[in-house]
């Protein structure tokens, strides 16, 4: 059963979609495909979370949008991160190892 | 940077709607073709691939909704529905609304007022070139006082070694008589030096300003006010050729000011003075000029004091005889034009805040009980899927859309206000021309509008948080709701009712100082008595003939009938009058000050100024004989106390200029407030005016008797039928007495209106509260009815909650009176801040009007019918 990674820890998404993006630019689609794959199916992005979390990220700053042209050929937006966005990720991320070990430790000794 | 890029996406998804929508309608139908592509790439055929990637997909609507939301694009949208559902649902309450508006108009209406006098007297620029360099001098006496003015040879000394200013001039204000299309008026003159205009900075809007070699020239030049370029020259649009005649002279109109300009107060007309002789030898005591100067670039106000301070020790330790000279203050021109009404526009201030607390108060008082009613609405509201955060908006929309409103009719009340003040002049505001509703003011109504909107609108909002759904629509909206709901509303009236009391304790404080301070024997009866004040032209009255003059103005002037008595002096009370130095024979103290007073015989006898020993003055002194003298009571005791000052001599050193003749003590008269009625009597005395022609050319006549219109009218005529060219200001002297009082009128009228205001606004407060109370709680009450319980029992139930909450509000609200109370103190004449009186009688009105707004909704409890009641539901 995958989960939905939008009811994951708030601002999972936002790292989620930001370590994605940080090795190429993309559109959505193939954000949440990504995300799907490296998780090995275990997370889902609903897409009614996506879209606003990108538009949301772009009004940030921490990404931006170009339209450009699909690999099918026609119009498509492409979702880039910024210098400010790979900030925000190296932030994140280390905040959320810390997080997860914290985690680990409780489930394996408390 | 953030931010700003925020607002940019922002403002070009609210400008360009249909744009961004298709973008995202693209963007949105390319995810559903790559998804349906997927599903096909998995051997799906392209129908079930579609209708899988449409379902994975989810609605469509939804989705464009959330990301509009985080675009705020629904929300700009929103706003304009929630607003006009407001207005529909107040269309629906006009009696509410009406009240609403109606109270919200009063506090913001006074708060914006308020706000315009004290943004224009205290808060906005003086209208010179950079006011803030601006500076007043002023010397100090060996008490360490402000001496508000200098001598000219203290001030000559002052300017040669002073480093810290870039100009620095000297000028002295006087009523003169000047004659404009042939009509004789008195015009406030005020002799400046030559840097006078320097140091303000001002460009005249026609012609020029005074330079200083108008002054080393000695031709007689005049710069006009634009009040006195349009009132009494019709403002033409370049100089006029004919001269300006003030006094005997004829002067060149040579530049008109802009409007605006309130510094010195009044003065219409400015002419050079070279403040030569006699003042430039005269004693260091003759105070009579004040100084001004402009702080050189790159001094500080406080290096510029510092010297001054150094300066001042020297040139006093040259002279120490001069005794007002001890010290300098030099002060920002703003602050020292507008220090001395500070604390009336900060208690003003306190005031309107005050008021503006209750109206919020009882705003949220009305939109709590709202709420509960509308507690069904918005339960189902939110059962069909409206989001909290959706009500919470839509509230405070309703909530600014009334308080805006109510902002509107504020902002006309404020400008009627503002009129009215202005018009009335009840108190003496310096720069009270530049109080009007502009742009400032208006934005500042604005924002408090805002304020109060979404201040007010918290109360229910938090309320929705609050609410359980079911319980709510079960209830059928009727519950009184919470414990917590009904005790936000009780804290509500309880701020009401405490903040009436601090308001009703300043004007009860104020009307007891207002009542000491006229109870107090002024020394004259000012009853009965008209006054003209009037200024001889020097050239034609000098030496005897003004004394001629009087003589005949006297005599036709007692022929009026019903004039019992007609006296004259240089300087009525309640007026500005000159303090000199005595020298008493046989008394070592030198420096003793007197006031200086010139009257005519009949003065005493017009004032109804009482003779306690000796005599008045009489035919048979004159100006050849002996020089002679009556005291006050006050004079008497100071210098001769337990003796009798009859026939003892002294000389007024300072007064008398080319020898100082030894006067002598012919009487004693009744002590004269003369500086007002809050001051202590001054010591001084009076001398003939046959005596001293050189002070009777400018004189107040004081006919005693008479209707006041008619003697007023026929002595006008009877000095014009004399000389035409004399200018008298009439007016009897309780008008002047009245005057005297008006700032402290006005104060106290301030604090009884907005102490009136807060609790009839209180009283409604507690009314609807109980009111609403009672409503809700019908089938309690009816419950209880029905289970025994009496209507006396019921009333007690009502007046007890009432009791409870004023008693607790009384007791918070005096003690934040008497916090209050300590600050105005300087305002408090002769009555402790303290005063149990007061305090007294202000609980036991507070408690009865509470009680007395309790009164119908506690008997419509006792009237409820059980049967009734319970059958309704």
């Amino acid at each position: 059963m995958p989960l939905p990674a939008d009811e994951l820890l708030q601002g999972t998404l936002d790292l989620l979609i930001l370590r994605t993006l940080s090795r190429e630019p993309m559109h959505g689609w193939a954000v949440s495909h990504r995300i799907q794959e490296i998780s090995k199916e275990a997370l889902r992005v609903n897409q009614g979370s996506l879209y606003p979390a990108l538009h949301r990220l772009e009004e940030e700053g921490l990404i931006e949008a170009e339209w450009g042209v699909s690999e099918l050929g026609r119009r498509a937006k492409f979702y880039e991160i910024t210098a400010a966005g790979r900030r925000q990720l190296a932030r994140e991320s280390a905040t959320w190892r810390k997080f997860a070990e914290a985690v680990q430790l409780v489930l394996q000794f408390a | 940077m953030r931010i700003i890029r925020k607002a940019m996406h922002r403002l070009r998804t609210l400008t360009r709607p249909r744009r961004f929508t298709r973008d995202l309608d693209e963007e949105l139908s390319f995810h559903l073709e790559m998804q349906t592509r997927w599903h096909e790439s998995e051997g799906l055929d392209r129908t079930a691939a579609h209708a899988l990637a449409a379902r994975e997909f989810g609605g469509a609507t939804r989705f464009r909704e959330a990301v509009l939301d985080t675009r705020g694009v629904t929300w700009a949208q929103d706003i304009t529905r929630d607003m006009a559902f407001a207005l529909r649902s107040y269309r629906r309450a006009p009696g509410f609304t009406a009240i609403a508006v109606l109270t919200l108009a009063l506090g913001i209406g006074t708060t914006t007022a308020a706000f315009s006098i004290i943004d224009a007297v205290l808060i906005r620029p003086l209208p010179y070139e950079k006011p803030d360099r601006i500076v007043t001098l002023t010397g100090r006496d060996s008490a360490g006082r402000d001496i508000p003015s200098v001598s000219v040879p203290t001030f000559d000394d002052w300017r040669e070694q002073s480093r810290s200013f870039s100009a620095i001039a000297l000028y002295a204000t006087a009523r003169r008589a000047v004659i404009t299309a042939g009509e004789a008026a008195h015009v406030e003159t005020a002799s400046v030096s030559g840097d006078f205009f320097r140091v303000l900075g001002v460009q005249p809007t026609v012609g020029r300003a005074l330079m200083p070699d108008d002054v080393t020239r000695g031709e007689p030049v005049v710069v006009v006010s634009h009040g006195f370029w349009v009132r009494a020259l019709g403002s033409p649009r370049t100089l006029p050729e004919a001269p300006l005649r003030i006094g005997a002279d004829a002067y060149r109109i040579v530049g008109v000011l802009p409007p605006g300009l309130e510094y010195p107060a009044g003065v219409d007309l400015f002419v050079p003075d070279p403040f030569g002789a006699p003042w430039r030898t005269a004693s260091r005591n003759n105070i009579n000029f004040s100084a001004i100067a402009r702080l050189a670039d790159g001094v500080t106000i406080d290096q510029a004091r510092s010297e001054m301070r150094a300066i001042a020790a020297r040139v006093h330790a040259a002279h120490p005889d001069d005794l007002y000279g001890r010290s300098v203050s030099v002060t920002t021109l703003q602050r020292r034009m507008v220090g001395p009404v500070e604390s009336y526009l900060q208690l003003l201030a306190g005031a309107v805040i005050a008021v503006l607390l209750v109206v919020c108060a009882n705003l949220a008082n009305a939109n709590l009980a709202r709420g509960a009613v509308r507690g069904r609405e918005l339960a189902i509201r939110t059962a069909l899927g409206a989001g909290r955060w959706r009500l919470v908006r839509q509230l405070l929309v309703e909530s600014v859309v009334l308080s805006v409103s109510g902002g509107a009719a504020g902002v006309a009340l404020a400008w009627a206000l503002v009129r009215l003040i202005a018009r009335t002049s009840a108190v003496e505001l310096p720069r009270a021309g530049e109080i009007t509703v502009n742009g400032a003011v208006l934005a500042f109504a604005l924002a408090l509008s805002v304020g109060v909107g979404l201040t007010v609108g918290l109360a229910p909002v938090l309320q929705v948080g609050r609410s359980a759904l079911a319980e709510t629509i079960a209830s059928g909206g009727r519950s009184t709701g919470s414990r917590r709901r009904a005790a936000s509303r009780d804290v509500l009236i309880g701020v009401e009712l405490a903040l009436a009391i601090v308001l009703l304790v300043g004007a009860g404080l104020l009307i007891r100082s207002f009542r000491a301070v006229i109870s107090r024997d002024i020394g004259f009866t000012p009853d009965g008595a008209v006054a003209a004040e009037l200024s001889l032209p020097p050239a034609r009255y000098a030496g005897r003939h003004a004394s001629d003059f009087y003589a005949e103005l006297f005599s036709t002037l007692r022929a009026i009938p019903g004039v019992s008595a007609v006296g004259a002096t240089n300087s009525l009370p309640l007026g500005s009058s000159a303090m000199g130095f005595i020298a008493v024979e046989g008394q070592a103290d030198v420096g003793a000050a007197a006031g200086y007073r010139v009257v005519s015989d009949d003065y005493f006898r017009a004032m109804r100024i009482p003779l306690l020993r000796g005599r008045f003055f009489g035919p048979g002194d004159d100006s050849g004989t002996t020089r002679v003298t009556l005291v006050n009571r006050a004079m008497a005791e100071r210098f001769w106390p337990g003796e009798d000052p009859i026939g003892k001599r002294f000389k007024a050193t300072s007064m008398e200029w080319k020898d100082t003749p030894w006067l002598t003590v012919v009487g004693v008269v009744g002590n004269v407030r003369h500086w007002g009625l809050e001051q202590d009597v001054p010591v001084e005395h009076y001398v003939l005016y046959r005596q001293r022609p050189e002070f009777a050319l400018t004189m107040a006549v004081v006919v005693r008797g008479g209707d006041a219109a008619t003697v007023m009218g026929a002595v006008r005529e009877r000095i014009r039928a004399i000389d035409r060219d004399v200018p008298a200001d009439l007016g009897t002297l309780t008008a002047r007495v009245d005057r005297s009082l008006a700032e402290r009128r006005f104060v106290m009228s301030v604090l009884i209106a907005f102490g009136a205001l807060a609790l009839t606004l209180a009283a409604i407060g507690v009314y609807g509260v109980l009111s609403f109370s009672v409503a809700q709680r019908t089938r309690e009450i009816a419950v209880r009815m029905a289970l025994g319980a009496h209507r006396s029992g019921v009333l007690a139930l009502v007046v007890g909650h009432v009791l409870r909450v004023s008693v607790v509000s009384a007791a918070v609200g005096l003690v934040a009176a008497r916090a209050v109370s300590r600050l105005m103190s300087a305002l408090l004449f002769d009555v402790s801040p303290a005063d149990p009186r007061t305090y007294v009688v202000v609980t036991a009105v507070i408690l009865a009007v509470a009680l007395f707004a309790a009164y119908v909704p506690a008997r419509r409890a006792a009237g409820v019918d059980p049967m009734l009641a319970l059958r309704s539901d």
